[in-house]
C-alpha cells in the first residue's frame, strides 16, 4: 500500500514522430482556439488535484517554444520539459526515468500517459482512469468499434464483431507506477519497443488492465476535418470540458 | 524570452492525414486570427474551409473578445515579464497593424469574393 500522500504523475508526449518535410510544425503546437494543441490538456491535467506532477515530452528543437507556451499560456502550472526520444516508448521511457526516484520514494503511485495530439481530454476521464488505475493496477481508455469486420484473405466479409469484444484505445492511460518503472525497466534490458504503454505493461508484468468507457469528443488530430471539429467541441463546451 | 518566429504565423505547415488523397502529407493551415480558416493538402490540392459568412462572423465575435481582454492580457505579461514587456511594446505596437491585416485576409478574401459575385 502506497503512503497516503501519495500522488498521480502525468507524461503528456509531445516529442515524438517530426515531419519529413523540412518547416513543417509538430501538430501539438498548432494554434487551436486561442491556445495551443498541447495547452489544452495541460490544463485539464492541471485541473485535477491528485495530479501533483506534470512532464512534457518535448523534440529538442521544440524546447524553446514549448517553453515560451508554457510560459504564455499556462502560467502557473508547473510542467517539467524532458527532451523525447525517436520513439514513443523512448520517449515514455525517458519520462518514466526522470520520475523513477519519486516513484521508489513513494510519493507517486500512479504514472498517467496521454498523447498531446488528443487535446479534448475532460477532467471526469481523468479522474476515472486514475481510480481504476489504482483499483486494478491499470486502465486504458476506448470506444466500442462497432464498425469493425474481419475479412479473408479473399476480401470476403467473414464474419462481423459484436463491438463488445473490440474497443478504440484512446489515451491518458494510467497504471501503477512501481508496474510502469519495472516494466519499462524490463523492457530496456530485453530491447523491447512497445507501441503503446499498455503493450509493455501486459508484456512485462502481471498488472490487470481495465477498460475504461472512452469520450466520443476526445479525438485524436489526425485529419484536417478534426481541427475544425475540436475547434467546434471546444467552443461548444465553453472552452471547458467537464 | 525572445518569440519564437513561429509563434505569431497565420499560416501553419503540419502533416496531416488527406481524406482525398490518403497520404500523410504536408498541409497548409490559414488561420483567421484564432480561428482555423482553411485547410490545404500540398499534394493533391484537397480544401477544406469554414464556410465563409460563419467564418466572418465567427471572426469578428472573436476579434471582439479579443480586444476586450487584452488589456487584462497586457498586464499581466507586464506584471511576469516587466522587462521584456517594455523593450518588446514598441515593436509590438508597430507591428500589430500588419499583423491584424493579415490574419484577417481570409475574411476579407471571402468578402471580396462575395461581393464580385
Amino acid at each position: 500500500m502506497n503512503p497516503p500522500h501519495a500522488t498521480v504523475a502525468a507524461v503528456v508526449l509531445a516529442g515524438g514522430g517530426g515531419s519529413r518535410f523540412g518547416g513543417a510544425h509538430n501538430k501539438v503546437y498548432l494554434p487551436l482556439a486561442g491556445r495551443r494543441v498541447v495547452s489544452w490538456s495541460l490544463m485539464a491535467l492541471a485541473r485535477v488535484p491528485e495530479i501533483s506532477r506534470i512532464i512534457l515530452t518535448v523534440r529538442p528543437e521544440d524546447r524553446e517554444l514549448a517553453a515560451q507556451i508554457l510560459d504564455r499560456e499556462l502560467p502557473g502550472i508547473a510542467v517539467t520539459l524532458i527532451d523525447g526520444g525517436d520513439t514513443r516508448h523512448t520517449s515514455e521511457h525517458n519520462a518514466i526515468r526522470h520520475l523513477e526516484p519519486a516513484v521508489l520514494a513513494g510519493e507517486i503511485d500512479v504514472i498517467m500517459i496521454h498523447d498531446g495530439a488528443r487535446p479534448l481530454i475532460a477532467p471526469s476521464l481523468i479522474c476515472s482512469i486514475i481510480d481504476v488505475a489504482r483499483e486494478v493496477g491499470g486502465a486504458v481508455p476506448g470506444l466500442p468499434a462497432t464498425d469493425v469486420v474481419e475479412v479473408d484473405g479473399h476480401d470476403r466479409v467473414r464474419d462481423r464483431f459484436s463491438g463488445s469484444t473490440l474497443v478504440r484505445v484512446q489515451t491518458p492511460q494510467a497504471f501503477r507506477a512501481d508496474r510502469v518503472v519495472a516494466a519499462y525497466a524490463a523492457a530496456a534490458a530485453d530491447g523491447f519497443t512497445g507501441s503503446d504503454t499498455s503493450s509493455c505493461i501486459e508484456r512485462f508484468t502481471d498488472a490487470a488492465i481495465r477498460h475504461v468507457p472512452g469520450d466520443e469528443r476526445n479525438i485524436k488530430l489526425t485529419y484536417p476535418q478534426d481541427l475544425f471539429m475540436a475547434e467546434q467541441i471546444l467552443a461548444a463546451s465553453g472552452y471547458s470540458l467537464k | 524570452m525572445a518569440a519564437d518566429p513561429r509563434w505569431a504565423d497565420s499560416t501553419h505547415h503540419v502533416d496531416l492525414v488527406c481524406r482525398q488523397c490518403g497520404q500523410s502529407e504536408l498541409h497548409e493551415l490559414r488561420y483567421a486570427g484564432r480561428l482555423l480558416a482553411s485547410s490545404t493538402c500540398l499534394n493533391c490540392g484537397a480544401v477544406v474551409k469554414h464556410d465563409e459568412s460563419d467564418l466572418r462572423r465567427a471572426y469578428l465575435k472573436d476579434l471582439e473578445g479579443r480586444l476586450r481582454t487584452k488589456p487584462g492580457r497586457m498586464a499581466k505579461r507586464a506584471v511576469r515579464h516587466p522587462a521584456a514587456f517594455v523593450t518588446q511594446l514598441p515593436y509590438a505596437i508597430l507591428r500589430k497593424p500588419a499583423r491584424l491585416l493579415e490574419e484577417a485576409k481570409p475574411v476579407l478574401a471571402g468578402l471580396l469574393g462575395a461581393h464580385q459575385r
